[in-house]
């Protein structure tokens, strides 16, 4: 018989529950402020998973806001210009992207390291400048406004997208869903130990025959598709997309969210920090001083690293809540390794 | 001559004419060595003689010199190596990996947060089914029956001695057809250093060969068949180890007699 212990199930119950308590939110309110809140933080929740995934490898993206443009603009632009309906746009703001990243990441993660950050950053900023300057696609500074998708009618049931903001709601579960089920199992299997191991010690790695360059790429691209999924997401239910949507400060904050939640965990704590963090954002925003949200989001990201090191984040707040408050376990700290 | 074109081989592994420069200062000059299939060789020296730098070169860390653009800070090398009739020249570290060279790095390094058992498994990353990677789990625990107790632990919480055996355990583990072993006694006792030493004499005789890089110039003679002794760069001496153990030069400067 497998012996159950109620210390690791406990808290994951009370985690479950409160999950499950998100998920069914629209019964208890269909106010569409609280939604499009918790609909923001979903999308910027898979643009944090994404990060991290990248992180996992030892590589510091400092451009995925660009990916989230430009599957966003992908989308927006097949709409609006071309005609196509929604759904065939959503699943192309997921392919241009990652296609996208496939180039760039083979031909920029050869460098790594901080040249890596340097040109992603730069890439955020060339991505925007496109979007502004290629007015006839883009429409400019003006931005291109963009449509929700038609109505699915299943059995007598209409699911309209224009009448409420719980169908996209519910779009934004499934997608967060599908991305933390996805890289959940990546960081399980093989591939996410090698992606651990060549940002450990990627000379080690390569001793054991681990191609760097073939998992800095994967990583990469896996990232860019869910990335332009989240962006494709953003304009449609914001139903406008413009360059000063998602830029350099846009990047900035998908890594704080990450940072804050918690790298060690390619899910979870980039859920919890983006929900926290957008949240904490969207209060900040009614204080009409201009950058106090940059200076306070700021000031977190120096409480966590004083108080939550080694990249544990909020999400090892709720383990230690549990081991210290409710259980009062005591402290165990293993000895620092001699060398 | 292009890399796919097979030379004969005698020899297992053949390294012409080789020079290590870390920018301008030459490691290692003109040495030439040869492995023989199921061989135990050991390359002696003191420090600084070139004998890391030379496993570097064969392992690919150190890479080969492309007409005139080199790394100032990697190093690089001139020369030839054949490893089984081919040339090892310009293919990536992981690739020689994947050829069957493993090099076990200097100072046990290992991933500090992974369990021992992950830390194996990372080292089993050229094998592609997981029952084959099993065995050679199996295979690696049989050599290192202490690691078996262990294998839940992470790889710092072991002590110095038990993060050796798993550094060669990681490197047994891609099943390799030549293993570099790189001072694997540096900072080991006596004991633990007798007790390494068995091991890798058993792993000689199961048959993968083995070049041992080491400092402890008695230990290396004991355990391999075949002896390089390097100084300044350059091999000074070469012969069957019972021949050095008995000669005077090297009884003098190595063995301390």
């Amino acid at each position: 018989m497998r012996y159950i212990d109620y210390k690791t199930v406990l808290p994951r119950t009370v985690a479950g529950v409160l999950v499950f308590l998100i998920v069914i939110l629209p019964v208890f309110t269909t106010n569409v402020i609280t939604l499009s809140v918790f609909i923001s933080s979903g999308i910027w929740a898979i643009a944090a998973m994404g990060f991290t995934l990248i992180l996992r490898t030892g590589q510091f993206s400092l451009g995925q806001a660009a990916f989230m443009a430009i599957g966003g603009y992908t989308s927006a632009i097949f709409t609006v210009n071309i005609g196509w309906s929604f759904w065939p746009s959503f699943l192309l703001a997921g392919i241009v992207p990652g296609i996208i990243a496939l180039i760039i990441g083979s031909i920029v993660l050869r460098v790594g390291g901080t040249y890596f950050s340097i040109i992603t950053l730069a890439l955020s900023e060339v991505v925007r400048i496109i979007a502004q300057q290629w007015e006839s696609v883009t429409r400019g500074t003006r931005g291109l406004i963009t449509s929700p998708p038609n109505p699915i009618v299943i059995n007598g049931f209409e699911i309209n997208f224009y009448a409420s903001t719980v169908p996209y709601f519910y779009l934004m579960v499934l997608l967060v869903a599908i991305t933390a089920v996805v890289f959940w199992q990546i960081g399980r299997s093989r591939i996410g130990g090698t992606f651990y191991s060549i940002a450990a010690n990627p000379i080690l790695a390569e001793h054991q025959g681990i191609p760097l360059m073939k998992y800095r790429v994967i990583a990469f691209t896996v990232a860019g598709v869910f990335t332009g999924f989240a962006g494709s997401l953003y304009a449609h239910s914001l139903t406008v997309i413009t360059p000063y949507m998602l830029g350099l400060w846009q990047s900035i904050q998908i890594m704080i969210m990450s940072i804050v939640g918690g790298i060690g965990s390619l899910a979870g704590g980039p859920i919890i920090g983006s929900i926290v963090l957008y949240t904490f954002g969207i209060y900040l925003s009614r204080v009409e001083i201009y950058g106090i949200q940059q200076l306070l989001f700021g000031g977190v990201v120096v409480l966590v690293l004083l108080f939550l090191p080694k990249g544990t984040g909020l999400i090892d707040l709720w383990d230690r809540f549990w081991r210290k408050v409710i259980w009062r376990e005591e402290e165990y700290e293993p000895d620092t390794p001699d060398d | 001559m292009p890399t796919w074109v097979r030379r004969s081989y005698k020899r297992m592994l053949e390294l012409i004419n080789i020079w290590v420069y870390y920018d301008k200062i030459a490691a290692v000059r003109d040495l030439s060595l040869s492995v023989d299939k199921g061989d135990f060789v050991t390359i002696l020296g003191a420090n600084g003689a070139g004998k890391s730098s030379t496993l570097n070169a064969i392992s690919g860390i150190v890479k080969a010199k492309k007409g005139k653009r080199h790394s100032k800070t990697e190093g690089h090398f001139k020369g030839e190596i054949y490893f089984k009739g081919e040339k090892l020249n310009g293919l990536t570290a992981a690739k020689i990996a994947s050829r069957g060279i493993i090099q076990v790095p200097e100072g046990r390094k290992l991933f500090p947060l992974l369990t021992v058992r992950e830390n194996l498994q990372v080292g089993a990353y050229l094998q592609k089914d997981k029952i084959q990677m099993q065995r050679s789990l199996e295979k690696a625990l049989v050599v290192f029956p202490d690691l078996k107790d262990r294998l839940r632990a992470k790889a710092r919480e072991l002590s110095g001695g038990q993060q050796q055996m798993v550094a060669i355990a990681r490197g047994l583990m891609a099943q390799p057809e030549m293993l570099l072993l790189d001072e694997p006694s540096l900072g080991l006792s006596p004991v633990l250093r007798q007790h390494l030493a068995e091991r890798i004499k058993e792993i000689s005789q199961e048959g993968t060969t083995v070049v041992l890089v080491e400092q402890n110039a008695r230990l290396g003679l004991m355990l391999a068949s075949y002896g390089y002794v390097v100084e300044n760069g350059k091999v000074a001496l070469e012969g069957k180890t019972s021949d050095l153990l008995n000669n005077e030069d090297v009884k003098r400067a190595y063995l301390g007699v």
